[in-house]
């Protein structure tokens, strides 16, 4: 009888530890596979992006560019960019990394320019041949979808007043006066995703407002873990991250149309 | 004798295995966590390292000059840069313009691409009112670029129907004389059309607010400024 319950007793510690080591192994062997899975998802895209371009723009790649030539060729791929946004009738977003500003254009003028205070860039984007930088960056992009801690527009719906008196009692507050954290995400029609972070000195208090916005999104982003263990390469978004003031991170994202043109130079 | 020393020496050996496969439980029930926590530090951190650095691995591009060709292709770009510089340049306009901002509430005045006069102003609030007749006015001022239609010194405000609804009285006749207010605009007035003025206002101490109906008000020295300094046709553009 006791003989009986020792084979049952060690054979249940066997089976027992059999079960923790075999989900160890399982666990170690997705995130291993979603590592992998997930540079596989960028090689992919620099390949697709490799064979996007246009055929006539081929003989740039052959060229070796120093870094003087390199400045001049994304200056030009930059203003072209911007010439060719001028054509539209509404407010147009530009993006120069290289001497950190964030302008609002409209028909080729500057309505509105601020300083990055600091910028990320996706590694992905060092690693473009002159081509493909052209093909990505030499054309307008236009915004395909926005998310965002502020409204877009800050309506403030009001009942008409039914007599006078009515109407001197009524007192609305207005909404676009109150401080808000201001942090914005632009996806690009050439799936580049742009984080616009307010940040400065006024803006410390509710800062968590912000760093709450930015983990649901990064969240978001682990449904590429489903991907990978249904042995799927997951979608890979390249990512401009940049910090403005909020004020300015607020006039720009209210001043922006439904679909705007961006301009990128790195 | 020789059985019970051998016993004793089994019963021992059987306690420190015993005593050894526990404390190799322990070590691994210990680590356990740390092995989960290396686990999710290598998905939330490691992986987008990784994502970063695709190509560690890959050679650099081996530096082959090309000294004439790139000096050729410097010019060529120096010189379709220049070219595309001098479009852009055209573009904005030489004489006077004006650039409002309608979420800090200030303008921007330019003269000769230069920046002449900035201040204070107000812009649309953004209330939406609603009537009871199913009649509804979003007062926003419009994005986008205008251009002044109409100059007029001293105007007079004829009041929309939206001003009687929002003050709780009877919409007036199309010509009834409670339609007309006079001295509230101020001393000029810039039309941009569709109804929308650049004037000055009574509420002075609102400017930098957004509490208008859709027009711009401006101070009396400002307006007075913009007004002389912005011809008919002249480029006013609102973000």
């Amino acid at each position: 009888m006791s003989k009986e319950r020792n084979y049952n007793s060690r054979s249940f510690h066997l089976f027992r530890n059999y079960i923790t080591y075999s989900i160890l192994l399982v666990i170690i062997g997705i995130a291993l596979q979603y590592g992998v899975f997930s540079v596989m998802a960028v090689r992919q895209k620099m390949k697709m992006f490799d064979q996007q371009i246009d055929a006539a723009l081929l003989p740039i790649n052959e060229r070796h560019m120093d870094s003087v030539l390199a400045d001049l060729f994304k200056k030009k791929v930059f203003l072209e960019t911007r010439f060719q946004m001028s054509k539209a009738d509404s407010i147009s977003l530009s993006v120069n990394l290289k001497d950190s500003i964030l302008q609002l254009e409209l028909k080729g003028v500057v309505i509105k320019s601020t300083k990055i205070t600091d910028f990320e860039v996706d590694q992905f984007f060092y690693q473009l041949k002159p081509a493909t930088y052209q093909h990505l960056f030499g054309t307008q992009s236009r915004v395909k979808s926005y998310l965002s801690t502020i409204s877009k527009a800050p309506v403030i719906v009001k009942k008409a007043p039914k007599d006078t008196t009515e109407a001197q009692a009524s007192n609305v507050k207005i909404e676009s006066l109150k401080p808000e954290v201001v942090h914005w995400m632009l996806t690009l029609d050439k799936e580049i995703v742009l984080k616009i972070e307010g940040s400065d000195q006024y803006s410390r208090s509710d800062w968590w407002i912000g760093r709450k916005f930015w983990f649901k999104e990064d969240m978001n982003s682990l449904k590429n873990l489903k991907e990978t263990i249904r042995f799927k390469v997951p979608e890979y978004y390249p990512v401009i991250r940049l910090v403005i003031s909020e004020s300015e991170a607020k006039a720009i994202y209210r001043a922006l149309p439904a679909k705007p043109f961006v301009g990128i130079r790195l | 004798m020789i059985n019970d020393e051998s016993n004793l020496q089994g019963e021992l050996k059987t306690t420190y295995s015993g005593k050894k496969s526990k404390l190799i439980k322990f070590i691994f029930w210990l680590l356990m966590p740390v092995i989960f926590w290396f686990i999710i530090l290598f998905i939330l951190v490691g992986v987008p390292y990784l994502e970063n650095r695709p190509f560690i691995f890959e050679k650099t591009i081996s530096a082959i000059q090309e000294n004439e060709n790139n000096s050729k292709f410097g010019k060529e770009l120096e010189a379709g840069i220049a070219q595309v510089q001098k479009k852009m340049d055209r573009l904005t306009p030489g004489g006077a313009y004006l650039i409002v901002n309608t979420s800090d509430n200030t303008f921007s005045l330019y003269r000769n691409k230069a920046l002449i006069r900035e201040g204070l102003c107000s812009t649309g609030s953004y209330i939406k009112l609603e009537a009871e007749d199913n009649k509804n006015w979003i007062f926003q001022t419009p994005k986008g670029v205008f251009s002044i239609q109409g100059k007029i010194t001293s105007p007079v405000w004829r009041k929309p129907d939206w001003a009687f609804v929002e003050e709780g009285l009877p919409i007036p006749g199309s010509n009834s004389s409670s339609r007309f207010e006079y001295g509230v605009l101020g001393d000029y007035a810039l039309s941009l059309g569709k109804g929308y003025l650049i004037h000055g206002t009574l509420y002075k101490r609102f400017l930098g607010q957004p509490v208008t109906h859709g027009c711009i008000r401006m101070n009396d020295d400002d307006l007075k400024t913009v007004y002389q300094s912005l011809p008919i046709g002249a480029k006013v553009f609102i973000y």
